[in-house]
């Protein structure tokens, strides 16, 4: 959650000074422009360097600092013509050409292919009709190879439409005398008609021929308007094959300009079927067509006058072929002639081995590599010949060399500054990139994030119509710079193509990518504002429904959500094999793996929770299970096992804390008690001290004494009882002999039951009784039982006090006939401040009974009182510690 | 002239047990906290001390350690808290006595008889060598002379009485039951369910303890025997 006064904070003047100016809108335009500047200079640089570079103007011949002449470009070029030359004197050989062009220069075209053969006018043509021709010769050539194909040759003699029928199994015989048809059944069928016999026997053999016969390819039946003209012709189709059938056929259509004797080529074919095959001339007509065409293509590529370049070629015969008058005297004239040319190179050849005059005036070294190394792998007319070729320094004509140094002068000093603005304009707009990418969304006057509407669009839409615009702009500079490709190219005097390094393809094409760029851009920045809005995530759409989705899931009880699961994981293993094969069946595998894993993991974390429960229960309430490696139910769970344990221990700790308080409590108020207590005893007792006469003080003296006693043994009877019943007590457990015990405490009471003339009887085992028990404390049960018949017995009376075994249990008991009458139950005697005496008027606290019980109870011990009119008697029984245990 | 000091932060104790110990002849001097106690002691002579525990500035605990780095008067601890512990703490931190409140004043003032016996006849409480004179602590038997005396002050006691007491001084620290110390004394199987020896046990400590109630020397194991108890 964004607090929004946090964000509005700002922190300290320099701080929003900077961040004004960089944030505000002045900043942004600021960059803006900064970042089109950049962009432009990138783009054009880079668009008009690879122009240059199609043009033949490498970066790297920037950097030298070299004339045109000097260039591999120029090197290249020249070399090109050279192959141009080359072609040109080749080509013209082969058609019987020697030295200038002439159009009207005849040429027959199977002698063009094979020497040997004999010129005829019939396949005779100049030229020009032959560059005309050339149109149409890829359809010959094609007609030729469907006929070669497709076609049967071997049915010339074959009547095809019989053929045909006999296929199809419907045999019909055609003659053509006019209009007599005969129809033929097979030969188990024959008329009686002698004529028809004479027919029939034509056609049983033929029929017979007609099976032995295979035709090497389809059969065809040419056009009515075709049988026609053959009958014109005089000509019966059947002798000829399918394949020249076919040819002929169509040839007429294409054929349109006829050799020197008038005819064409299938008419002349069909004249002559022995002689002549159709389907050579058309190939014939492809080749020497094509040749014609390069040749004229040579020709207008610059080998004559209007060339830069110039040459002489010198062969051993003597002949000369050269494009410059002066040179016309051979090679050595011209080479004495060369002088002051920026490029000059002469190359003698003998049998194919060259040697090389450098003759320029300029060290012109790449050029001049350039072509050694072309003279090196090529003649240009024959092995043995001597080539002089130099490049007019003037330039005078208009030329391929003459453009490309205007173009390399022009462009040459300009380069470097374009590869400058290329290489600085990127870097700069790179940096205004991430200047735009900062200062996406922001605002000078506080820290949130200016999301606009097409922000809050979902992502997915917005990267949709991001892409789409994308495109858009992709589209804009492609048509940009294929305007720029389209519009700016000019044939060239060599036959090809040549780019014409106008700004105006830089223009356009940057003016495209800047296009481009605006609409990438503000796609981008929606994106970084997205971003930095944290929007990206939240506003798309899979956000939505994958929260949707957790919705859902966290509505659902558990097993609601258990249901969930397996279904989507059924779902998922079913689609995984049966949808991807093999390799699905892999994924599946892996599916469970990773479920079997998390299911272990799952496991183990309860085990973990089940040690922590059993060590809390077993009372180490400090024990802490470990929740690092636990998710979930079980995080859950052990962290509520953990706070139980906590409270467990708190709990224990305050209950022992009360404990103490009590004990404390007890101690605490006995001593603040006895303390005055302790005075009120010894100031009385000074009092008695001081021999008062009078007996009405003496009184006094001695109602304070008894009370102030009174009040002393209370206090002391309150505070044991009151450790006893809250358990507060340590007990020291030891055998002893109950026998010896009792035989111990009637000699303490012995003087004062003799007192009151009370008679003791006292029976005992001859064995010993052996108790378990703590012996002050018994003693202290014992003592307050004797106390107690001392102080409510009838004087006088007998006590009888009894020791016995009974059931493996050892019981004591005292009898006594009380002084007073006893109007209470015994439970009610036993409880707290109960005395026998209701009135409360004698000595004692009414505690003693209630102690004695409660000490006997606390060691194990079992304390009955019997009333019976005036008789009291009280039965305390231990377990016997037999003989084993002592 | 013994000087006693008495120490308390009850004023009215003070001058009560002041009043009983000048009845006695003792010099009686007094404070009201610990370090009045201590330096008291520092200044005068003192020959006993009675010191309560619960006093502000310095409890009676905390000022009998102090004192018994120095002096080894007796002590002893005047307290109203009652309880085992409370006994042993003092006795064990350098008190010769533990007396609580409220007290019997008869009884205070026979403790401090017996510790300044104790304490000035303090050189004189050797062994004489005799095989026949049996020492526990103050109690001296002397088998020759048939006398018994504890903390020098003679005790009368019956043939049986002496008998019973020789046995078990004898013996400091073993427990007799009823029917050995009979069997010893009488010569003759103890009869069951007699009072006798029990009867003569309690004579005896009414005669040499200061309080029978919580015997010094003779000490009953209830249920056990009785024993003469190791000092």
């Amino acid at each position: 959650m964004k607090n929004p006064k946090m964000d509005d904070y700002d922190f300290g003047e320099q701080n929003r000074e900077q961040r004004k100016g960089f944030y505000s809108p002045l900043g942004k335009i600021l960059v803006f422009l900064i970042l089109t500047a950049a962009l432009i200079a990138a783009a054009f640089g880079a668009i008009q360097l690879i122009v240059l570079a199609e043009c033949g103007l490498s970066p790297d011949a920037a950097v030298q600092d070299k004339k045109y002449e000097e260039t591999t470009l120029c090197g290249n070029n020249i070399v090109v013509q050279l192959c141009n030359l080359r072609s040109y004197y080749e080509l013209g050989t082969r058609l019987g050409i020697d030295g200038e062009y002439d159009p009207e220069k005849e040429v027959d075209l199977l002698a063009y292919l094979d020497g040997e053969k004999k010129a005829d006018e019939h396949t005779t043509y100049t030229i020009s009709q032959l560059s005309e021709m050339r149109a149409y010769a890829d359809d010959l050539s094609w007609l030729a190879d469907e006929a070669a194909n497709s076609y049967a040759s071997n049915d010339a003699g074959i009547n095809k439409q019989n053929y045909l029928n006999y296929r199809d199994g419907v045999y019909e015989i055609y003659e053509y005398d006019e209009g007599v048809t005969e129809t033929a059944e097979s030969s188990t069928e024959s008329t009686s008609d002698d004529d028809t016999k004479s027919k029939s026997t034509d056609a049983e053999e033929e029929f017979r021929r007609f099976e032995e016969f295979s035709p090497n390819g389809e059969i065809y039946l040419p056009s009515d308007a075709t049988l026609e003209r053959l009958s014109d012709e005089g000509v019966n189709p059947d002798d000829y094959s399918s394949q020249f059938l076919f040819l002929y056929e169509n040839g007429r259509v294409f054929e349109s300009i006829t050799s020197k004797a008038g005819t064409y080529l299938y008419d002349y074919a069909l004249k002559n079927p022995k002689t002549v095959s159709l389907m050579d001339l058309y190939h014939a007509v492809l080749s020497v067509t094509e040749d014609v065409v390069q040749y004229q293509d040579c020709i207008s590529s610059g080998t004559g006058r209007d060339s830069n370049l110039w040459y002489c070629i010198e062969l051993k015969d003597g002949s000369v072929y050269t494009n410059v008058e002066a040179w016309k005297g051979g090679y050595d004239k011209a080479v004495s002639e060369t002088r002051g040319y920026s490029f000059a190179l002469g190359c003698e050849r003998s049998s194919d081995y060259p040697t090389f005059r450098e003759l320029a005036e300029v060290n012109s070294k790449d050029a001049v590599n350039r072509v050694k190394s072309y003279f090196r792998s090529n003649y240009m007319i024959d092995k043995n010949e001597k080539v002089l070729i130099a490049l007019d320094p003037g330039m005078t004509q208009s030329d391929a060399y003459a453009r490309t140094k205007e173009v390399y002068e022009q462009w040459k000093p300009v380069m470097p500054f374009l590869i400058w603005a290329a290489i600085c304009g990127s870097i700069c707009f790179l940096i205004c990139l991430i200047l735009v990418t900062m200062q996406c969304g922001r605002n000078p006057w506080d820290r949130r994030i200016r999301l606009y509407a097409i922000d809050r669009m979902p992502t997915e839409v917005a990267a949709v119509c991001g892409i789409g615009l994308a495109c858009l702009g992709l589209g804009a500079a492609m048509l940009g710079i294929s305007v720029g490709y389209d519009n700016f190219y000019y044939d060239d005097l060599y036959g090809g193509y040549y780019y014409s390094p106008d700004v105006w393809r830089a223009v356009l094409g940057t003016a495209g990518i800047l296009v481009c760029v605006y609409l990438c851009l503000l796609v981008y920045c929606s994106f970084v504002r997205r971003i930095k809005g944290k929007n990206l995530w939240e506003k798309s759409l899979m956000h939505g429904i994958a929260s949707m989705c957790r919705e859902v899931y966290q509505a659902r009880k558990k097993s609601e959500r258990l249901l969930l699961l397996f279904g989507v994981f059924c779902f998922l293993q079913i689609i995984l094999c049966w949808g991807f094969g093999g390799f699905g069946v892999m994924l599946a595998i892996v599916l469970d793996v990773l479920v079997l894993l998390y299911l272990l993991q799952e496991s183990a974390g309860r085990q973990t929770i089940k040690e922590g429960l059993k060590q809390i229960g077993s009372g180490d309430l400090d024990y802490k299970i470990r929740t690092d490696t636990l998710h979930g139910d079980n995080l859950e769970m052990a962290e509520t096992v953990n706070s139980v344990g906590e409270g467990l221990k708190v709990a224990v700790q305050e209950q022992m804390k009360s404990e103490r308080l009590k004990a404390d409590l007890i101690t605490n108020v006995s001593h603040d008690i006895k303390t005055p207590l302790t005075s009120i005893i010894n100031y009385v007792d000074l009092l008695k001290r001081e021999n008062i006469e009078d007996p009405k003080i003496k009184g006094y003296i001695e109602v304070l004494d008894g009370k102030s006693q009174r009040l002393k043994q209370l206090t002391e009877d309150l505070v044991e009882a009151s450790k006893i019943s809250s358990g507060n007590i340590k007990l020291e457990f030891m055998n002893l002999n109950l026998n010896e015990l009792v035989q111990q405490v009637n000699g303490e009471f012995d003087e004062r039951f003799r007192s009151k003339n009370l008679d003791l009887i006292c029976i005992l085992q001859p064995e010993p009784l052996v108790v378990s028990a703590d012996s002050r404390r018994i003693w202290r049960v014992l003592e307050n039982l004797y106390v107690n018949v001392y102080k409510y017995a009838m004087p006088g009376t007998r006590v009888y006090v009894e020791a016995v075994r009974k059931n493996r249990k050892v019981c004591f008991s005292i009898k006594n006939i009380s002084e007073n009458p006893l109007n209470i139950d015994a439970d009610e005697l036993t409880e707290r401040f109960i005395r026998g005496d209701v009135s409360r008027s004698t000595e004692g606290s009414g505690l003693g009974l209630s102690i004695a019980k409660n000490l006997t109870i606390l060691q194990h011990g079992t304390f009955d009182i019997y009333l019976d009119g005036d008789l009291f008697k009280v039965t305390i029984t231990f377990d016997e510690v037999s003989e084993s245990e002592k | 002239m013994y000087n006693i000091l008495v120490c308390d932060d009850d004023r009215e104790i003070v001058d009560a047990i002041e009043i009983y110990l000048t009845q006695e002849g003792y010099q009686v001097l007094k404070a009201y906290d610990g370090i009045q106690a201590v330096q008291m002691l520092e200044r005068e002579e003192i020959h006993l001390l009675i010191i309560d525990v619960m006093m502000p500035r310095l409890d009676g605990i905390r000022a009998t350690l102090k004192i018994r780095e120095k002096s080894s008067i007796p002590i002893i601890i005047l307290s109203a808290k009652s309880e085992d512990v409370d006994k042993i703490l003092g006795l064990n931190i350098g008190a010769d006595d533990y007396v609580t409140k409220p007290f019997n004043p008869l009884e205070l003032v026979a403790r401090v008889k017996s510790q300044l016996r104790r304490y000035t006849k303090l050189g004189n409480m050797h062994n004489d060598a005799g095989e026949n004179i049996y020492q526990v602590g103050g109690l001296m038997v002397n088998d020759d002379l048939k006398e018994v005396s504890v903390e020098g002050e003679t005790v009368k006691l019956t043939p049986i009485e002496y008998n019973i007491l020789l046995l078990l001084v004898k013996n400091p620290g073993k427990v007799f039951s009823i029917e050995q110390i009979y069997e010893n004394i009488w010569n003759e199987e103890a009869i069951g369910a007699d009072n006798t020896v029990a009867v003569h046990i309690r004579h005896i400590r009414e005669k040499i303890e200061i309080n029978p109630k919580e015997p010094r020397y003779l000490k009953v194991v209830w249920g056990i025997g009785y024993k003469i108890e190791k000092q």
